[in-house]
């Protein structure tokens, strides 16, 4: 069952390798309140990405349980999952973004498989593409975006549907500063309102601007380097 | 309204391009064998129809036999056939009638009187009745030696047989058809599934169920099987109605004519749907099996 007083993520013993390669993860453990805002970092390969994927349901753990909105992930039906995902907004670190669909049908998908009307979905994303500066490439497929662009795209995508938790893998690795900052502002905007926010970024310029607790993951281990939210161990 | 477009690009895979060609052969064969059997089995239960409760006897003439005699033989059959019970008719057939059916081969002459040619008696029985043939044989063989009747069953037996046996053939054509229509849509499911990961991938990362990513096969699938469903129909109902002309063209025959009914009609629309709702079916399950296995 769910309560709000129980975590949003969290991680016990968790380990992950894949196939019989070294172990990404060795023995994390953690919690992610509800209405947190953190920053993680490490080096490239130090398994960002793995840790993300695991809080986004892409990957199972190896061991260790994993739980999201209080319910095991090993536990969970499949028939489950995609309400749970609904909960989730991802700023993938590639975009992901689909190449046959134009930018408001990309942004318009969270809407769409959640079955939200098509008037208030084009409302929505309307509006979102506008905040994001890109009302005018609302038609535009993505392969004829800039880098910048696609990834405000895959951003608007991971946030049009309110989720409760938003995980992003290096969301301002192709914007300039200006944008970078603009779009971390979007994100505590989604923090204010209750959206518990985790990024993965190399960026210790833009991490320090912000007064946020930043985790670093180093030999699969996640270790905290300041702040004042959430907890590691 | 935002401009609906499929979350997955299938319509533009090269795997499921051969799926409307592949549909419109299978649906032109499914609807011939099927129409087939069906004509067939019309055919068969006209002309089990037409010989049903009735009876030939045949006065085959001794060597020698003065044809006044025959006359006689014929009418002393005729009366006892009369007084059997469940003969609703009795028609013989004059020298000049026997005469008249050889024509095509024999010739008019006078000559052909003059051979030992069969008489035959045209008997008619109630639908209900059963003789006893052999019995009714016996008391023919007194007053006519030589006496032959045929009452059509091994015949009839034979044609139904026959008609059984290709009914079965086509049942069978239709199934392989149905199976090979299964696997070629199982492929082309796999494939595009295959294809397309990644955005399979990301519609279940942005809360996709697997209902949803099927119902976007389903619509391919029935899409191209109504393209290939409406080509097969239309390739299948032209030979049907070339074939029901060249039919309507030949002299009658011993042969059945084929002929185009309200049942081959319908027949004729139902393999399509029949097509359209297998491709649809199989694509749906195929999806939901394969993305059972995903995380």
């Amino acid at each position: 069952m769910e309560s709000d007083n129980q975590p949003i993520v969290r991680f016990e013993n968790v380990g992950l390798r894949y196939g019989v390669g070294p172990e990404i993860l060795n023995d994390t453990s953690f919690a992610i309140e509800r209405g947190a805002f953190w920053f993680v970092m490490g080096e490239s390969g130090a398994g960002k990405s793995s840790l993300l994927k695991l809080m986004y349901l892409a990957l199972r753990p190896t061991r260790g349980h994993v739980s999201l909105f209080g319910h095991d992930v090993a536990t969970l039906p499949r028939r489950e999952l995609p309400a749970i995902r609904r909960r989730i907004g991802v700023v993938f670190q590639d975009f992901h973004l689909l190449d046959h669909l134009s930018t408001l049908d990309n942004v318009a998908l969270p809407l769409r498989v959640a079955g939200v009307p098509e008037t208030q979905a084009r409302e929505h994303v309307t509006e979102l593409l506008r905040w994001v500066g890109l009302a005018d490439r609302m038609d535009a497929k993505p392969h004829t975006l800039s880098g910048g662009e696609q990834q405000r795209v895959a951003i608007a995508r991971a946030v049009i549907n309110r989720p409760s938790l938003l995980i992003a893998d290096e969301p301002t690795g192709n914007v300039d500063d200006r944008m970078a900052v603009r779009l971390l502002y979007l994100f505590e905007e989604l923090n204010k309102i209750g959206t518990t926010v985790v990024i993965a970024t190399h960026n210790q310029a833009l991490v320090s601007r912000f007064d946020h607790p930043c985790y670093v993951l180093k030999g699969g281990v996640l270790t905290r380097t300041g702040g004042r939210e959430g907890e590691a161990a | 309204m935002i401009r609906r477009r499929s979350a997955l690009p299938l319509a533009t895979d090269e795997a499921s391009r051969f799926l409307p060609w592949l549909t419109a052969l299978m649906v032109y064969l499914a609807a011939l064998a099927l129409i087939g059997a069906i004509s067939l089995r019309d055919a068969a239960q006209r002309w089990g129809g037409q010989f049903a409760g009735t009876l030939t006897v045949q006065i085959v003439p001794a060597e020698g036999v003065k044809l006044h005699v025959i006359d006689e033989q014929v009418k002393k059959a005729a009366a006892i056939l009369e007084a059997t019970p469940g003969v609703v008719s009795v028609k013989p057939l004059d020298i000049d009638a026997t005469a008249a059916l050889l024509e095509p081969w024999l010739g008019r002459g006078p000559l052909v009187r003059e051979l030992p040619l069969p008489r035959l008696i045209d008997v008619r029985t109630a639908p209900e009745a059963k003789l006893d043939i052999p019995l009714l044989a016996k008391q023919l063989g007194d007053v006519a030696p030589g006496a032959l009747i045929d009452d059509h069953g091994d015949w009839l037996r034979s044609l139904t047989a026959l008609a059984q046996a290709i009914e079965t053939i086509s049942l069978g054509v239709l199934l392989f058809i149905a199976m090979v229509a299964i696997a070629a849509m199982v492929f082309a499911t796999r494939t595009g599934l295959a294809l397309h990961h990644d955005v399979v991938s990301v519609l279940h990362m942005v809360g996709a169920r697997d209902g949803y990513i099927a119902r976007q096969f389903e619509r391919h699938a029935l899409w191209l099987s109504f393209k290939g469903g409406v080509l097969g129909l239309v390739l299948a109902g032209a030979t049907l109605i070339a074939l029901d002309r060249i039919g309507a063209e030949l002299a009658p025959s011993l042969l059945p004519r084929f002929e185009l009914g309200w049942p081959q009609w319908l027949a004729l629309l139902a393999v399509p749907v029949a097509g359209m709702v297998i491709a649809t079916v199989t694509a749906r399950v195929t999806v939901m099996r394969t993305l059972a296995k995903a995380l």
